[in-house]
């Protein structure tokens, strides 16, 4: 438009509303990651135990905090120790652990720096912060180059993907065929192990330490052996040929497993504890129960309890946070599998005590009784529990020093 | 540039019923239907929040917990107002009750990195929040309410809880304060929203 003053500034102001209405999203849709978090079936509330912002900054703030370069050969400080600690998704990979033993989760090559770098027809892409310990993997991937756009995480969407609703001018936008899409975006890598694709359920953003990075995450990644080739390759719009990157990565045989094949009965229900995995970041609770849950006399009428949860407390009184609580809108099966993360044992600790427990419900509304959250809609508790001391077991355990 | 005409009325009655469906899917244990519903609103609920919040990673996290936040008290939707307007009052507390970005993660990490990351913003923005920088954090809500879904100043107040015609007289102060910016400022860039800056 011509540079004069415009005699209409209603048409102004409307035409600024649509400008804000008009604004791009500046990356893909997050309807996965949200549909992700909620989780469960037939409409739970989820309690994670991290949130969002937990998940995307670990391997990205450990790197920052560090510093960049081989880590490992670095001295960590209870100082440094105790940071790494407060912040949200590091905290609860390294709780309880102090700095010798940070130092030594380190050691065990759970962070690995290769800065590998590889560039392609002006746009180059670097991989960082690889960080493994049995039970998750992310790396990071930097971009750098010029006339690159700001973002790095590609916008576009698939061409044959079909995205229902949602506003046709926006998917228009996306739904671009590479010839015209622009140069420079990264676009959501692959991972493979030992040359082979790993399939696990993972995220891909922005990485919140680097403007210019991206950062990648998988969990539920099954059962990985401790030493493996990591490959990840990266497409970036407009480059033929894609990045790839190989890494060693190998953790120290540090996992403990202990299978006590132990059951234990109460009233109608029983369950067999089949696996204990423990390892310097995390525990693996792995058991089979059969049965109608027991219930209290404060269980009748309208109130119920909820299916089974399974409390793990070790020796030296630590309680083990489970990782994730999930909450069901209906009465509980009769058989479940259980495999459930919860924090790491004390690293001196003898024994571990599974405590099995229930909520209870109203059955009304599927509220738990006793819950409590902030003015956030955090929890402060997750609600009264009923411990069921007749099906305790006590679990003898060994951690390698 | 174009004033409400009676086909937008149409359309805006016809998206809602298609949401009220999809809500009832959900609410009756079709959970992927949710999924839905996040696609139909997320990229303006993440312009609302963005020029709130002035950051995409902080937008991005916020505009996840308000969709998780709506899932789970999806139960306490009573249809006395649209789902888009509840689902924004949803999104308006949630904004209002984030805490400023001076948390103790970004220190530390300031603190070991010894320099902050240089954030750049693309120029489809720049003169939007140019523009904002004149507005109190009310008035920017109520415009972006204003302008993310046309929503009328009835929906606005529910949303915002406050009264219609208070509203009204701030929309006017606003509307006000922009006109004169842009006589002041030279002129709004008149061209047409392009995708990509």
């Amino acid at each position: 438009m011509d540079k004069q003053p415009n005699p209409f500034p209603d048409q102004q102001l409307e035409e600024l509303e649509q400008r804000i209405r008009n604004t791009p999203m500046p990356r893909n849709s997050m309807s996965r990651e949200v549909m992700n978090q909620i989780g469960g079936t037939n409409m739970n509330k989820q309690r994670n135990g991290s949130t969002i912002l937990k998940r995307t900054i670990t391997a990205a703030s450990i790197a920052a905090v560090m510093g960049a370069g081989a880590v490992g050969s670095g001295f960590i400080s209870p100082t440094m120790a105790s940071a790494l600690k407060q912040i949200p998704g590091i905290g609860s990979m390294f709780y309880g652990l102090n700095s010798d033993e940070i130092q030594k989760a380190v050691d065990q090559g759970i962070l690995t720096q290769p800065l590998k770098q590889i560039t392609k027809d002006g746009v180059t892409l670097t991989l960082t912060n690889v960080l493994y310990d049995g039970t998750r993997l992310s790396y990071t991937i930097e971009r750098a180059g010029e006339h690159l756009p700001q973002a790095v995480v590609s916008p576009y969407i698939p061409m044959d993907s079909e995205i229902i609703s949602g506003d046709k001018e926006w998917k228009k936008s996306r739904q671009v065929p590479e010839q015209q899409q622009e140069k420079g975006y990264v676009t959501s890598p692959k991972a493979f192990i030992n040359k082979k694709e790993l399939k696990a359920f993972s995220s891909f953003g922005d990485d919140i330490g680097n403007s210019n990075a991206v950062f990648v995450e998988y969990t539920s990644l099954g059962s990985l052996p401790n030493e493996f080739e990591l490959t990840v390759r990266a497409k970036v719009t407009r480059v033929d040929e894609p990045f790839e990157f190989k890494v060693p990565v190998k953790i120290s045989d540090n996992k403990l497993v202990i299978q006590p094949n132990e059951t234990k009965s109460y009233e109608n229900f029983s369950y067999t504890l089949q696996k204990i995995e423990s390892t310097v970041t995390n525990t693996r609770l792995i058991l089979e129960s059969t049965g109608e849950v027991p219930a209290t006399s404060e269980q009748t009428g309208k109130y119920a309890p909820t299916m089974m949860y399974y409390e793990i407390v070790d020796d030296q009184g630590k309680v083990l946070n489970q990782r994730q609580l999930g909450f069901f809108h209906r009465a509980p099966d009769l058989e479940y599998q259980v495999d459930e993360l919860y924090d790491a044992i004390s690293p001196n600790a003898k024994s571990v005590k599974i405590k099995p427990y229930t909520f209870t419900v109203n059955t009304d509304n599927w509220s738990i009784a006793g819950e409590k959250l902030d003015e956030k809609g955090r929890v402060l508790s997750s609600g009264h529990k009923t411990y069921i001391k007749e099906l305790e077991i006590d679990v003898p355990v060994k951690i390698t020093p | 540039m174009q004033a409400a005409i009676p086909g937008d009325m149409q359309a805006k009655k016809e998206k809602n019923e298609r949401i009220e469906r999809a809500v009832q899917r959900v609410i009756t244990g079709e959970k992927e239907a949710y999924e839905l519903i996040i696609q139909e609103f997320e990229r303006q609920m993440y312009t609302y929040c963005y020029y709130i919040l002035k950051d995409h990673q902080e937008t991005e996290d916020a505009v996840q917990e308000i969709f998780i936040r709506a899932y789970e008290n999806l139960n306490s939707y009573k249809r006395k107002v649209s789902f888009s307007s509840w689902l924004y009052k949803v999104a308006y507390n949630h904004l209002m009750n984030m805490k400023k970005k001076h948390n103790r993660w970004l220190k530390l990490v300031d603190e070991y990195k010894h320099h902050k990351p240089v954030v750049q913003e693309s120029s489809y923005t720049t003169v939007i929040e140019e523009l904002m920088e004149y507005l109190t954090p009310e008035e920017r809500h109520i415009l972006l309410l204003k302008a993310v879904e046309q929503y009328t100043f009835e929906e606005i107040a529910i949303i915002m809880n406050t009264r219609s015609a208070t509203l009204r007289k701030k929309y006017e102060r606003l509307r006000r304060k922009l006109i004169e910016q842009t006589i002041k400022g030279g002129q709004l860039h008149g061209q047409t929203a392009q995708p990509f800056s």
